[in-house]
C-alpha cells in the first residue's frame, strides 16, 4: 500500500506548491507555517484536487477519507445519529466516544465547534480506511481533547495516516516527518533520526536536540522523558 | 480595470444603458466582450453564472404568458453580465476605498464596510460550496435534490457564524461607526478610454437608433 505523488505541482494564485514523495503505511507528520501548502497537499492526496502538473498514484488504497479543518463543511444530515451513520460507522459507539451519548437526535449544527470537531474526529477514526488524511485536526480542541486525539491516532495501525498540522505542543507518536520549505514538501526522514534535522521543530525539541538529548519521538510523553534525562 | 472608481462609473453607466434599450444592451455586451476581458474573468470563475437562473425562470414565465420575453431577457442578461464582471474584477478592499472616497469617512466608510463584508461573504461562499461538494463526494453520496437542503443549511450556518465572528472582531477593535481609509488609486489611460466608451454607450442608449443610422428611418 502506497500513495505516490510524482513531481506534483499545484498553482494557488501566485503560489506554486510542489511535492514529490511516497507515503507508506504509518503516521506521517506534515508540518509547515500557515499558507505553506498543507491543506492543498491534503486535497491532492485525497484525490479531490487535480494537480496542475505531475501525477498521483494510489497503490493498494481502496478506501480513503479526509477530515477538513472546518468541521461544518462535512455535515450532510439532520441529526447527529444520521451524521455518524453517513460515515458508515455504528452510531452508538461514536456517540459515547465523542462525549455525546444521549444527544443522537439533536441537530449537529446545535453543537459547539469543539463538540463538532470531536464528533467528526471520532467518526473518521472509527472507520477502517487505507488512507486517512487529517487537516489541522487539533484546531478547536482543548488540551484534554488534543491529548486524547494523540492517543487515538497512535492506535491507528495498518493504513497510511497523513497528519497536516502546525500544532507544536501536542503531537502523537509519528513514523515520518515531512516539512514544507518555500512551498515545497521536503522529507526529514524517519523518527527519531528525523528529529535532529526538523527545521521547524518546536522550541522545546530544538532545545533538547541542542543539549544532545534527542527525544525518541515527538509526543508530549517522549519530550517529557527526554527532558527528564537532561536533568539527570 | 485598475481604478475602482472608474470601474464603478462604467458599470453604472452600462447597467443603465443595457436596461434602457435593446441597442444599449447590445452595445454594452460588445463593451463587455471586446473592450475589457469580461469573458476571461468569467472563465476564471464561472459560478457567478448562477445569477442567470432566476432570470431564466422569469423569462420562461414571460414566454408562457405571452409577455415581451426576448427584449427583457436580453437586457437583463447583459445587466447581469456587467454586474458579474464588476464582481470578478474587483479586489478585496476596493469597494471600501471607493465608498469612503465618494461619501466620506462617516456614511461612506459604513456603506463601504457593509458592502465589503457582503462581497467577502460571496467570495467565501464559492470556496465553501466547493468544499461541501467534496464532503459529499468523500462520503460517496450524490448531492442531488435531497442534498440541496443540508448543503444550503450548512452554508447558511457558516455564513451566520462568520458574520457573528466579524461583528465581535469589529467591536473588539473599537469600531462604533465611521473610519478612514488611506487609499491610493492608479488611473491608467486605458481605464479612462474604457470609461469614456461606457459613458458614450449610455448616451446612445437613450437616443432612438434613427439618429445614428439614417437607413433605419
Amino acid at each position: 500500500m502506497e500513495l505516490v505523488l510524482d513531481r506534483v505541482l499545484v498553482k494557488r494564485g501566485e503560489v506554486s506548491i510542489r511535492a514529490s514523495c511516497a507515503f507508506s503505511p504509518g503516521v506521517h507528520l506534515v508540518t509547515g507555517s500557515v499558507g505553506a501548502g498543507k491543506s492543498t497537499l491534503a486535497l491532492v492526496a485525497a484525490g479531490l484536487l487535480p494537480p496542475t502538473e505531475g501525477s498521483v498514484e494510489r497503490r493498494g488504497i481502496a478506501r480513503s477519507m479526509l477530515l477538513f479543518q472546518f468541521p461544518e463543511l462535512h455535515l450532510t444530515e439532520k441529526t447527529i445519529r444520521e451524521e455518524i451513520s453517513s460515515f458508515g460507522v455504528p452510531a452508538d459507539g461514536v456517540l459515547s466516544r465523542s462525549g455525546l451519548f444521549g444527544r443522537g437526535e439533536e441537530d449537529p449544527l446545535s453543537l459547539s465547534r469543539g463538540e463538532l470537531k470531536r464528533l467528526l474526529l471520532s467518526c473518521v477514526l472509527a472507520r477502517d480506511d487505507d488512507l486517512l488524511i487529517l487537516d489541522e485536526p487539533f484546531s478547536g480542541l482543548d488540551c484534554t481533547g488534543r491529548l486524547r486525539l494523540c492517543r487515538e491516532i497512535g492506535k491507528k495501525r495498518g493504513g497510511i495516516v497523513i497528519l497536516c498540522t502546525h500544532e507544536r505542543h501536542f503531537l502523537p507518536r509519528v513514523d515520518v516527518i515531512w516539512e514544507f520549505e518555500d512551498h515545497t514538501l521536503a522529507c526529514r526522514g524517519r523518527v527519531p533520526e528525523a528529529i535532529a534535522s526538523w527545521q521547524g521543530a518546536p522550541a522545546g525539541i530544538k532545545a533538547l536536540v541542542a543539549a544532545g538529548q534527542v527525544p525518541q519521538n515527538v509526543s508530549f510523553e517522549d519530550i517529557g522523558e527526554a527532558a527528564c534525562r537532561t536533568r539527570d | 480595470m485598475q481604478d475602482p472608481r472608474l470601474r464603478l462609473l462604467a458599470v453604472v453607466a452600462l447597467s443603465i444603458a443595457a436596461f434602457t434599450s435593446v441597442h444599449g444592451a447590445i452595445l454594452a455586451f460588445l463593451w463587455w466582450a471586446c473592450t475589457l476581458s469580461g469573458p476571461v474573468c468569467l472563465w476564471r470563475s464561472r459560478w457567478p453564472l448562477l445569477v442567470f437562473f432566476p432570470l431564466l425562470t422569469v423569462s420562461l414565465a414571460l414566454f408562457v404568458t405571452g409577455g415581451e420575453w426576448a427584449s427583457y431577457s436580453l437586457r437583463l442578461a447583459v445587466v447581469l453580465l456587467v454586474a458579474t464582471f464588476a464582481f470578478l474584477d474587483q479586489g478585496p478592499g476596493e469597494f471600501l476605498s471607493v465608498c469612503t472616497w465618494l461619501l466620506g469617512r462617516g456614511l461612506g466608510f459604513d456603506c463601504g464596510l457593509a458592502g465589503e463584508i457582503a462581497l467577502s461573504a460571496l467570495r467565501f461562499l464559492e470556496d465553501e460550496i466547493r468544499k461541501a461538494k467534496w464532503a459529499f463526494s468523500l462520503k460517496g453520496m450524490p448531492i442531488g435534490i435531497a442534498g440541496i437542503v443540508p448543503l444550503s443549511t450548512g452554508l447558511l450556518y457558516s455564513a451566520l457564524r462568520r458574520a457573528s465572528d466579524q461583528g465581535d472582531l469589529l467591536v473588539a477593535r473599537g469600531y462604533s461607526g465611521g473610519g478612514s481609509v488611506c487609499a491610493r488609486f492608479r488611473t491608467p489611460f486605458r481605464d479612462i478610454l474604457v470609461t469614456v466608451a461606457a459613458l458614450a454607450i449610455a448616451f446612445i442608449a437613450f437616443r432612438p437608433l434613427g439618429e445614428f443610422f439614417i437607413l433605419i428611418q
